[in-house]
């Protein structure tokens, strides 16, 4: 027998089976507006559930035969299932463009976050010898302190990530250039519970690598 | 179809020759011929590195690269712990990554872009390129009948592939602002992903075994290739250029 004496049952092979089918279906649905239509949300967030229920009812399953890798991994895909339909139902995000000109008026320069007055600071751009971008930072202003954000580095602020996108020219009345940073404001409550399960789908298959060396 | 004349390209060049030879000469000078693509490979690794100034891993060429390295190591590995030498299966893997890499693809050099400048770039490419590896070898290892051997190499690739693709999800997270986008490249990914899941599900049967690792591999195969090269799918990942 391959992979350990105790074999899956058929609860398992049934469940999987149901699991992955049910996976594509909504995968196709989220990934292509076209299936989605066809399908409608409704099915596709049924299908979704469908999906949460199995794969914790073979975590449950896998849990009751004492085989813990499989209760830890099916676990783990059911908080993903979870962050998931948090982020698709909660996440929030924005775009907003600020202007690198002193002379353009405020709406321009800074804008009202939750409350607080942010403004652009700084735009930068490092370039590699060759002239091709490097880096690009964008340094805001809160009403406690500057902040500085580039691509791969966010800006993490009471519950919203600042991320630095891209960047832009615009010229203004006179016929100056000016640099225009483009932001992305984004509040995602799902984000942390994903990375979670993300963590016991590893230590899962790490575990059972392990075991099926050491066997 | 090009031959590359510099140093890196005769590199390549030698790591064609030696997986041939691999293949073709048998016992144990042939381990003596595909052992020396662990050098070569280390060599033209390091050499790619000091000329580019960052790891080589920023498009196919570069991911490449390190997989004749990967399975002379993977042969050793195989040998240590399963008693058996997989040469010729190894040799074979090792010349149909090497051919492309010394003759198909383009060697140019490039700068990274912003995007790539993240702690997470070396972890999430070469975890992909070992899970390639390892994944590709347990299907070419139960064809063999080689069955103790092959589940092994499943397993870790299996692991570092979940490892792979939730670091890239990560680092998506931080570079884009979104963890998943259902950009081409992941949706290939995570149906690769969930190929492999399933034979965990169906492990005690060999006709499925050979079915879900060699649908698994042909996943694999699209996702590098199909996804990468061609213009029909652009995406988040398609700075990944030939």
């Amino acid at each position: 027998m391959w992979f350990g004496s105790s074999k899956v049952s058929a609860f398992g092979r049934v469940g999987a089976a149901v699991a992955l089918l049910a996976l594509a279906v909504a995968s196709a649905a989220l990934a292509f507006p076209r299936v989605q239509g066809v399908l409608g949300s409704a099915w596709t967030n049924a299908l979704l559930w469908g999906l949460l229920l199995v794969c914790a009812g073979m975590g449950l399953a896998a849990l009751a035969r004492r085989r813990w890798l499989s209760a830890v991994f099916h676990a783990g895909a059911a908080v993903v299932i979870v962050g998931g339909g948090m982020t698709a139902g909660y996440a929030k995000s924005w775009q907003v463009a600020l202007v690198d000109s002193p002379l353009a008026p405020p709406e321009y320069r800074q804008r009202l976050v939750e409350g607080e007055l942010v403004s652009l600071s700084k735009f930068e751009i490092e370039t590699y010898a060759d002239g091709m971008p490097k880096q690009f930072r964008t340094t805001l202003a809160f009403p406690d302190g500057e902040r500085t954000l580039s691509v791969n580095k966010p800006l993490r602020r009471k519950g919203i990530t600042y991320y630095q996108m891209s960047y832009s020219q615009a010229t203004d009345p006179y016929g100056r250039a000016w640099w225009v940073t483009h932001l992305t404001l984004r509040r995602d409550p799902g984000a942390a519970v994903t990375f979670a399960g993300y963590g016991l789908l590893a230590l899962a298959a790490l575990g059972a690598a392990i075991r099926e060396t050491a066997r | 179809m090009t031959v590359k004349t510099d140093l890196l390209g005769w590199l390549l060049n030698a790591q064609v020759a030696l997986a041939l030879l691999g293949v073709i000469v048998p016992k144990r000078l042939g381990r003596w011929i595909w052992g020396a693509v662990l050098p070569m490979g280390m060599a033209a690794i390091a050499v790619r590195w000091g000329a580019v100034g960052h790891p080589p891993m920023r498009n196919l060429f570069e991911a490449f690269l390190w997989l004749p390295a990967i399975l002379s190591v993977a042969t050793l590995l195989t040998r240590w712990r399963d008693g058996i030498w997989t040469v010729r299966l190894d040799a074979l893997l090792g010349f149909v990554v090497a051919f492309p890499l010394a003759f198909v693809f383009s060697a140019e050099e490039g700068r990274l872009p912003p995007a790539l400048q993240s702690p997470l770039f070396v972890p999430h490419v070469l975890g992909y390129m070992l899970a390639y590896a390892f994944l590709a070898r347990a299907f070419a290892l139960e064809c063999a009948g080689r069955t103790d051997a092959a589940r092994r190499s499943f397993a870790w690739g299996f692991f570092l592939m979940t490892l792979a693709l939730a670091l890239g999800s990560v680092w998506g997270n931080e570079a884009w602002g979104a963890y998943w986008q259902w950009d081409p490249k992941e949706q290939w990914s995570l149906a690769t992903w969930l190929a492999y899941a399933a034979l965990w599900h169906v492990r005690g049967s060999r006709p499925w075994r050979l079915t879900l690792l060699g649908v698994g591999l042909l996943a694999i195969v699209l996702t590098v290739t199909w996804i990468n090269l061609s213009k029909l799918f652009p995406g988040l990942h398609s700075y990944a250029g030939l």
